[in-house]
C-alpha cells in the first residue's frame, strides 16, 4: 500500500536534476557540459565545463545520500553504509519489524521511492509494476527475457543488481 | 526535503539472509568519553594530592620547601606519565576491538562475536532464552544507542550480569522487538500435543510455507507436462 503520495523533489536544482539524468544516461562529463550549454533551460547561465559538471556529480551525490538517509533514519531502518553503492541514487536497508530489505530510490519524476522486498499480491502489484516500470525507465535499463517472465520479486532483484553494478 | 513514497505491499516478505549486526560507531565515542573522563579524574585526584602537599609544605623554611617542590613535580610526573602508559593502549587498541563486534539474531540462536587477543563466540539458542532486556545509560542516551541483554536458563551461581550483551546497537527497540517475535513463535510451536506434520502456527510462516507447497506443485506439473 502506498502510505504518502510523492510529489516531485525539491532538494535539486534544475541543473543538478539534470545533470543527474545525463549520468544516469552514461554520459561522460565533457558530453555532459555540452548538452548543458546547448540546452535553452539554461541559456544566459554561465558556460560549464567538465570539472564544473564533476563538482556537480559530487554535489548531487552528496545531497541523494544525505536525503535518502533522512529517510532510512525516519523510517527506522537498518543502513549497512560499508556495503552502499555509491553513486547510483539507490540505498538498501534493512526493516527489522517486517524483517526485511528495504530499496530506496530516488528518481526525478516522484522523488524517494521505498520499496519493501515482498512477493505481491494481487492488490500491490499494479503500483509496485508501476513502481519498477518508472525505475527502469529513469536509469535506462532493460529487462532480459527470461527475467521478464519471473515474479515481480526476481525482477526488482535483478534492477537492483544491474544499478549496483553501474556504481561499482 | 522532498516527498516519500512508501511501498510496503500486500504480498510475502521473503525470508531474509542472514544479517550480521554491527555495533554503532558510536558506541567508540562512548568507550573514549569514558576512558578520557577515567583519565582525567585520575589527573585531578594527582594534582589535588599534589596541592594539598605543596599547601604542607609552606610552613617549612625556604631552603627545605624548595627541594621537595622538586619532589612534588616529580611525583606528579611520574604520575601522569604512569596514567598516560595505562591509558594511551586502551585508546589505541579500542576501535579494532569495537570492530571485531558482531551479532546474528536470524536462524535460530542469538551469536554473539567479541573479542581481540581471545576471540569469543557464544551461541544462545532461542530455546534457553528466559529473559530479554534493554538498557540505556546517561552516555548511551547522549549518543543514541542501546544494549539488549539476553539472560538464558543455563545461567550458573548468582551473577547479575545477563548472558549476553548486545552493545552499540542504534535500533535496539526494533532488534528487542524482533528477538521477542522469533522467541514468541518458537515457543508457541513447543506447548501443546505434537503435530504428525511440522505445520507452522503464526501466520506469516504459514503463507510462505503454502507459497513453497504451491511452487513445488507448479514445478512438478510443468515436469509432467514437458
Amino acid at each position: 500500500m502506498i502510505l504518502a503520495v510523492a510529489q516531485k523533489q525539491e532538494f535539486l536544482t534544475e541543473y543538478e536534476l539534470e545533470v543527474f539524468k545525463l549520468v544516469n544516461e552514461g554520459n561522460n562529463p565533457q558530453e555532459i557540459a555540452d548538452k548543458i550549454n546547448s540546452d535553452s533551460r539554461f541559456e544566459g547561465q554561465k558556460e560549464r565545463r567538465k570539472e564544473n559538471i564533476r563538482k556537480t556529480r559530487v554535489v548531487v551525490r552528496n545531497k541523494i545520500e544525505r536525503e535518502l538517509r533522512r529517510i532510512a533514519t525516519t523510517n527506522r531502518l537498518d543502513l549497512d553504509l560499508a556495503k552502499m553503492p555509491k553513486d547510483t541514487g539507490m540505498m538498501i536497508a534493512f526493516d527489522w519489524v517486517h524483517n526485511t530489505k528495504v530499496y530506496l530510490f530516488f528518481t526525478t519524476e516522484k522523488g524517494i521511492l521505498a520499496w519493501w522486498e515482498h512477493e505481491c499480491s494481487n492488490r500491490c502489484e499494479p503500483i509496485c509494476h508501476e513502481t519498477l516500470d518508472l525505475i527502469l525507465k529513469e536509469r535506462k535499463i532493460e529487462l532480459p527475457p527470461e527475467t521478464k517472465d519471473a515474479s515481480l520479486l526476481e525482477q526488482f532483484r535483478y534492477t537492483v543488481s544491474v544499478i549496483r553494478e553501474k556504481g561499482e | 526535503m522532498s516527498e516519500v513514497t512508501l511501498i510496503k505491499g500486500e504480498g510475502i516478505y521473503p525470508e531474509p539472509d542472514v544479517r550480521r549486526i554491527r555495533p554503532h560507531r558510536r558506541l567508540l565515542w562512548k568507550y573514549f568519553t569514558i576512558i578520557l573522563l577515567l583519565w582525567l579524574i585520575i589527573i585531578i585526584i594527582i594534582f589535588a594530592i599534589s596541592f594539598f602537599i605543596f599547601t604542607g609544605l609552606l610552613g617549612l623554611d625556604q631552603d627545605l620547601r624548595e627541594r621537595l617542590t622538586g619532589v612534588v613535580d616529580l611525583f606528579i610526573l611520574i604520575c601522569v606519565s604512569l596514567s598516560s602508559i595505562v591509558f594511551l593502549p586502551i585508546l589505541i587498541v579500542l576501535p579494532f576491538y569495537v570492530k571485531s563486534m558482531e551479532f546474528i539474531v536470524h536462524g535460530d540462536e542469538v551469536v554473539v562475536k567479541k573479542g581481540l587477543v581471545n576471540k569469543t563466540v557464544k551461541h544462545c539458542p532461542y530455546r534457553n532464552i528466559v529473559n530479554i532486556s534493554t538498557t540505556v545509560g546517561p552516555l548511551d542516551r547522549i549518543f543514541r544507542i542501546g544494549c539488549v541483554n539476553i539472560e538464558t536458563a543455563g545461567k550458573s551461581g548468582y551473577i547479575a550480569e545477563p548472558e549476553e550483551k548486545l552493545e552499540g546497537l542504534y535500533l535496539y527497540h526494533e532488534i528487542r522487538d524482533y528477538i521477542l517475535r522469533r522467541l514468541r513463535a518458537y515457543q508457541s510451536t513447543q506447548t501443546g500435543p505434537k503435530e504428525p506434520f511440522d505445520i507452522p502456527t503464526d501466520r506469516e510462516s504459514l503463507q510462505r510455507e503454502s507459497i513453497r507447497t504451491l511452487k513445488e506443485i507448479r514445478d512438478l506439473l510443468k515436469e509432467r507436462i514437458r
